[in-house]
């Protein structure tokens, strides 16, 4: 098959399809200023600025059930990694920096934090990660939002830097058990050190809704990361 | 305002759907056409085109998707404008989107030329359309029907351009898979 072959093919999927991308990419802000006011004029059209509409939602409740029977497997894979895991380390409150070499391989390893949570006076978790796996599950939800705007975290980023950055993605609640979602927020981390982080959601959570957080990192070895999250 | 309500307009004659059909879809098919065209003004002429397709068209036709009806209005005019330009200057500067991604999704081997496999494929392309969660079928759709820009899906959905390329990857990816496991060649 030829890319015209796909591409002239694609071209007739039902209009179900199309209109869907069409209200969903409909006039939400820029390119508001085009607009037809003098049709049928060889002149161009009069400019206006129109107002942004309200974002429109889109239900996701109909194909969460069909991820539902995959997240089954995904879980039980996930189960039977974690049986085979080490006994992770003691972490103690002042283990909060990357102590790893740097990765030759340049394509990022997805780092899924497999939580342990560790008491600590002023954070509200602790969280042990780096148990390298390939694009595993999502770890289990251990942020709880509340419900504006942005979420703030202070974070321990250990050893980041720009050449070798931190990336954190955000997923809401309902997201979970799609393993293809896409984040409602993320974090590109390239200081060392602790610090707080503003993440701005795309896709506001509702309020007390947990959201989940997948790491990556061209870090080999354990990274701790301690945050607290504002009231 | 509601699609209906605007088709309504048209069928009253009234030039006010012209004015909501630029107001809901105008972005929209302008996006398109400029990214066919590679040309604002000619974007802009192709959207004027598009207007006054859909007001002669309008009635007869009763469009249920409003928006795909205008939506392939504005293509099939920027891509016929672009195969006339190619004639006329014989292959010259005005290119179709090359969609280089693709290139790992297609052998770029024998082409599909029967009209059964052709629906086949499509109505394989389809249900596999039907089983995606909807944001990724909007990237998908928006990417190789709508012809719209990574940094337009992006700012469109509120992500990063890195994540619709990882979804549109992942696609593209499961897309191959499906088919494959169906017997078609890609």
């Amino acid at each position: 098959m030829t890319k015209k072959d796909f591409l002239d093919i694609f071209n007739d999927i039902g209009d179900e399809f199309i209109d869907e991308f069409a209200n969903a990419a409909q006039n939400k802000k820029d390119s508001g200023d085009f607009a037809l006011e003098d049709f049928g004029s060889p002149q161009r059209p009069q400019i206006i600025r129109l107002e942004r509409p309200p974002k429109k939602r889109i239900s996701r409740a109909p194909f969460i059930a069909a991820f539902t029977a995959a997240a089954v497997l995904v879980c039980a894979v996930t189960v039977g990694a974690l049986f085979k895991r080490k006994d992770p380390q003691t972490v103690s409150p002042n283990d909060s920096v990357i102590l790893s070499e740097p990765l030759s391989k340049p394509d990022p390893i997805i780092i899924v934090p497999k939580i342990r949570k560790v008491e600590q006076e002023g954070y509200d978790f602790v969280l042990e990660v780096g148990e390298r796996e390939w694009m595993s599950p999502f770890s289990e939800p251990f942020i709880k939002t509340d419900s504006s705007d942005e979420l703030a975290i202070c974070f321990d980023t250990g050893g980041a830097s720009a050449e070798y950055p931190l990336y954190i993605a955000f997923y809401s609640q309902k997201d979970i058990d799609d393993p293809y979602a896409s984040p409602i927020a993320d974090l590109r981390i390239t200081r060392a050190g602790m610090q707080w982080h503003s993440v701005t959601y795309s896709e506001k959570p509702e309020p007390g809704e947990k959201i989940a957080m997948q790491l990556s990192a061209k870090t080999l070895g354990q990274v701790y990361i301690k945050g607290r999250i504002l009231p | 305002m509601d699609d209906r309500q605007i088709i309504r307009m048209f069928f009253e004659r009234s030039e006010r759907a012209l004015r909501e059909v630029s107001r809901k879809y105008g972005a929209y098919c302008l996006t398109i056409a400029r990214n066919i065209l590679n040309n604002h003004e000619d974007a802009e002429v192709c959207v004027n085109d598009t207007y006054m397709r859909a007001w002669e068209s309008i009635p007869p036709n009763d469009p249920e998707f409003l928006g795909a009806y205008l939506g392939r209005i504005t293509k099939n005019l920027a891509l016929n404008r672009v195969n006339s330009m190619k004639c006329e200057k014989r292959g010259g500067s005005a290119e179709i989107v090359s969609f280089d991604e693709l290139d790992e999704f297609v052998s770029g081997g024998r082409s599909v030329e029967s009209a059964e496999e052709r629906r086949e494929l499509l109505a394989a392309i389809s249900a596999f359309l039907r089983e995606l969660p909807a944001k990724r079928r909007q990237l998908f759709v928006g990417r190789y029907w709508s012809y719209y820009k990574l940094s337009e899906l992006a700012e469109r959905f509120g992500m990063t351009e890195g994540s619709v390329a990882v979804s549109l990857g992942r696609t593209r990816e499961s897309l191959k898979k499906y088919l494959l496991k169906r017997g078609f060649e890609l």
